[in-house]
């Protein structure tokens, strides 16, 4: 088996017995390299993010200190490093932070104490490399009135950094970003540099280099995930434009593993069947879809589903038996919204759309005895069927090229709704094994028939 | 190895060997003459025969935003009577020549600077500086330094409730020109000034701002340009751009001018930890200014723009029939929805283009231009909301004047 390679964060508290003056790398006469306390890390999507908060209790003399904080193949956006003193009553200072020249990966705080004490720190960073997905696996109920639905979300560490106990919060939000983590965790300084040219970057290379080892050498053990383990509860809270998953207890993370947790559970959301027949998106092609509704009567509705691949089974019998049903890809479903799952197309419910009667009316003639317009008339059928076993709410999609258009004399068991000025609908329920036909009049005017007021 | 040089080459005798830092060396060649002619011949000589470096009292750096940064160095030259001649030089930095200034803090008649010469094929400046008598003047050397610059970033963590915001500003001081700088005075505003080390190819990060408490008010944003007018049908939904408004005055605890740089804004979460909301750039917001801090994207707030009609009116042809001006009826539909537990202001930019008149607008709005309505609409929890604006555009034409149905900017 392949191994990863690990990348290595360290911190080193120097404490420098000096007065209260101009840091300098003289006077260095203590080290201790400081373990974590608690490990923290909020994984965004769709972004590549991870907010990583490393909390630690450092003892601080009296003077000037300096914290250093390295990494090493690592996807850390050092641009992003801050360090703050969870106690605001200690007699402390963070006066600066630097990037030293001479060495690469490395921030070098100098905290001032007025005291010796033992702060508690908080050194918080953004990631690239970790991130969340979430799918769904949905069963249909033998009568296909319901489905079984179970959510997912599956964790995934590429960031060259293993994260052991860390207790995890998985952030569902559109965030703003102006520059991707990724590519600052690349840049050769810190923050970059002022573009004047005529100094090699020798570094550059090097990152590249490195990049291209991090990012294929976990290749294979991310086919694998971690070893299962009993199931952790998920608590779900908002927070501004975000939702918030946070994983019960602590998990740890090793770079190049994946590990996927149950989200929910939902025995028996209700679901409708809807049949679409819309040329513009499908063709002529009738295309089933499974619908519901992220409400409580769905045993839902409590938070927003986070979009993702929902893959549909339909369950045969009461011993286990199933079929592939379909699979579609989601996108965030809000609170109280319906959602559509597009299972593809089913021959078993046909839309056809005819013209039975076809007249031109209301001929117009300009001055010189041309013709300058006319009303098309058409009488139009849409017979539907449905060979299904379902009963089958089928929902049919007409586009107009442009809005001077009327429709009169509506027959059959559809009803039409507008949805602006080119586009109508038309919804009608169909028992198992029936067919029908919706009929309507359009009266579409062309040429100067447009213009009469 | 950069290296700068101001030399000043005094009488024989007087020469002393230079304290040259590893990065930048200043040498200034000082020359006493009795004569002028004598004087200006040996300048070339002087140039090669360092004497000696009057060493920095202070070294001022003026950041004034990318690439550049003003350095102004205090220095006290040994001047004695006569014309005195003065070398900068330079190497491995990058250092515009025309942009080297000697200033004198003496009363002109008993000192005075009476011309600069740049020698060929060199990076270097000479000055000839007039004393009237023997003495020690302080002198200000400023010069345009690149790859010394500076960048602003901000952290901001709002609460909870999202009402306030505390307020973080660091200057990022990138040093990449070739010199170290010592203890130099770094001066971002008149207000700004703190004093550090910065070697060469070092990133140093120093606070400058502090501020707590800051109100804010969040707004949600939805632009007809820029957001999808039919979204249900859009495989990914876009979501409405989202943030905090934040007024810059006194009252707010403000007050002063804030420079552009990336703001990274934070929230609590309520169980005294914090999640990251979102970066965005401010601007350059001067004082009485509002900046607007994206954070994210909305999903929760629905908005969909449909015309459910559009019919024409006072038809006016020509003697042939030709349709020449019409006017137009429409009416477009806004469906709004807060799907949120929560209630929301949502802030609705829509344009109108031509010449228009109300109709029936269905809600209060404000006219920041002859086309850009902006409506303010208060959405409670759970609320779904539809407005119609119906209006009339009026004289629209056709063929020869058509580009006249939209009013071009300019005059």
């Amino acid at each position: 088996m392949q191994h990863a390679k690990r990348g290595s964060i360290h911190l080193v508290l120097l404490v420098l017995i000096l007065a209260y003056a101009v840091p300098a790398r003289a006077g260095i006469d203590l080290m201790v390299l400081s373990p974590s306390q608690k490990i923290q890390t909020a994984i965004y999507n769709p972004a590549d993010l991870t907010l990583v908060t490393d909390s630690r209790v450092l003892p601080l003399d009296k003077g000037m200190n300096q914290i250093r904080f390295s990494w090493a193949n690592t996807r850390i956006d050092p641009t992003s490093l801050t360090l703050a003193v969870k106690d605001a009553s200690l007699p402390v200072t963070i006066e600066q932070m630097r990037f030293p020249p001479d060495t690469k990966n490395l921030a070098v705080w100098h905290v001032h104490a007025q005291t010796p004490c033992r702060a508690e720190i908080e050194i918080s960073y953004f990631t690239a490399g970790i991130s969340w997905e979430s799918d769904y696996t949905a069963v249909l109920s033998p009568d296909k009135s319901h489905i079984c639905l179970t959510g997912h979300v599956r964790i995934q560490n590429r960031s060259g950094e293993d994260y052991d106990n860390a207790k995890t919060r998985l952030v569902i939000g559109k965030i703003h970003l102006l520059d991707r983590i990724a590519k600052l965790a690349e840049q050769p300084h810190p923050h970059g540099r002022p573009e004047i040219g005529g100094f090699a970057d020798q570094g550059q290379d090097a990152y590249a280099r490195g990049k291209v080892l991090l990012e294929t050498a976990p290749a294979m053990a991310m086919q694998k995930s971690m070893p299962a383990e009993a199931p952790k509860n998920i608590e779900k809270t908002k927070l501004s434009e975000y939702f918030l998953y946070t994983i019960e207890g602590t998990q740890s993370i090793a770079h190049g593993w994946s590990r996927q947790l149950v989200s929910f559970d939902a025995p028996a959301v209700p679901v409708t069947h809807i049949f679409v027949f819309d040329d513009r998106r499908f063709g002529t092609r009738t295309v089933q879809m499974l619908s519901f509704t992220n409400d409580t009567a769905s045993d839902l509705g409590k938070f927003p589903l986070p979009g993702g691949r929902f893959q549909v089974f339909h369950a045969i019998d009461q011993n286990g038996g199933m079929t592939f049903a379909g699979q579609d890809t989601a996108d965030y479903i809000p609170v109280e919204k319906q959602a559509r799952l597009t299972l593809g197309p089913d021959p078993r419910v046909k839309v056809t759309p005819k013209i039975m009667t076809y007249a031109k009316t209301n001929l117009q003639f300009n001055d010189q005895g041309n013709l300058s317009g006319f009303d098309d008339v058409r009488t139009m059928a849409m017979d539907i069927s449905n060979a299904s076993d379902l009963p089958a709410d089928v929902e049919i999609t007409r586009h107009m090229p442009d809005p001077d258009f009327t429709i009169t004399d509506i027959t059959g068991p559809g009803r039409l709704e507008k949805i602006d000025q080119t586009r109508f609908r038309f919804f009608a329920t169909l028992a198992p094994g029936t067919t029908t036909s919706i009929g309507y009049t359009i009266t579409t005017r062309k040429g100067d028939r447009k213009w009469q007021q | 190895m950069a290296a700068i040089t101001c030399s000043i080459l005094l009488r024989p005798g007087l020469q002393k060997a230079l304290p040259l830092k590893p990065l930048l060396v200043l040498s200034l060649v000082l020359i006493m003459t009795l004569g002028y002619i004598p004087a200006l011949t040996q300048t070339a000589v002087a140039r090669t025969r360092v004497a000696t470096l009057p060493p920095e009292e202070q070294v001022f750096i003026r950041l004034a935003g990318q690439n550049t940064a003003l350095v102004q160095e205090e220095r006290v030259l040994t001047l004695v009577a006569g014309i005195n001649t003065i070398t900068f030089s330079w190497q491995n930095v990058h250092i515009d020549p025309d942009a080297i200034y000697l200033d004198t803090l003496a009363d002109p008649d008993d000192i005075t600077l009476l011309s600069v010469a740049r020698p060929p094929d060199e990076s270097a400046l000479e000055w000839e500086i007039y004393s009237r008598t023997d003495t020690e003047q302080p002198v200000v050397i400023s010069y345009l330094l690149a790859g010394l610059d500076n960048l602003i970033t901000y952290t901001a963590l709002a609460d909870a409730k999202e009402k306030t915001l505390d307020l973080d500003a660091r200057i990022i001081l990138r040093n990449f020109s070739g010199e170290d700088f010592a203890n130099a005075a770094f001066r971002l505003s008149p207000n700004t000034v703190f004093k550090t080390d910065l070697q060469h190819l070092e990133t140093r990060q120093v606070l400058f701002l502090a501020q707590k408490n800051l109100p804010i008010t969040k707004t949600y944003d939805w632009d007809e340009k820029t957001m999808p007018h039919d979204p249900e049908n859009l495989p990914d939904a876009p979501g409405i751009p989202t943030g905090y408004r934040i007024k810059n005055s006194s009252d707010a605890g403000l007050g002063f001018d804030l420079l552009p740089g990336k703001a990274r804004i934070f929230q609590e979460n309520g169980r005294a930890g914090t999640i990251f909301s979102g970066e965005d750039l401010v601007p350059f917001v001067p004082t009485g200014d509002t900046a607007f801090l994206q954070i994210g994207h909305s999903r929760d707030i629905l908005v969909s723009k449909r015309r459910i009609s559009s019919e024409k009116t006072q038809v006016r042809r020509n003697e042939k029939g030709d349709i020449q001006v019409f006017d137009e009826k429409i009416t477009d539909r806004f469906i709004l929805e807060n799907t949120t537990s929560a209630p929301v202001m949502l802030t609705l930019t829509d344009r109108i283009k031509g010449q228009w008149e109300p109709v029936d607008m269905g809600h209060a709005y404000t006219l920041t231009d002859h086309q850009t309505l902006v409506f303010d609409i208060p959405l409670e929890a759970k609320e779904k909301k539809t407005i119609d604006l119906t209006y009339m555009v009026a004289n629209i034409f056709t063929g020869t004047f058509a580009r006249y149905n939209q009013a071009a900017p300019g005059n």
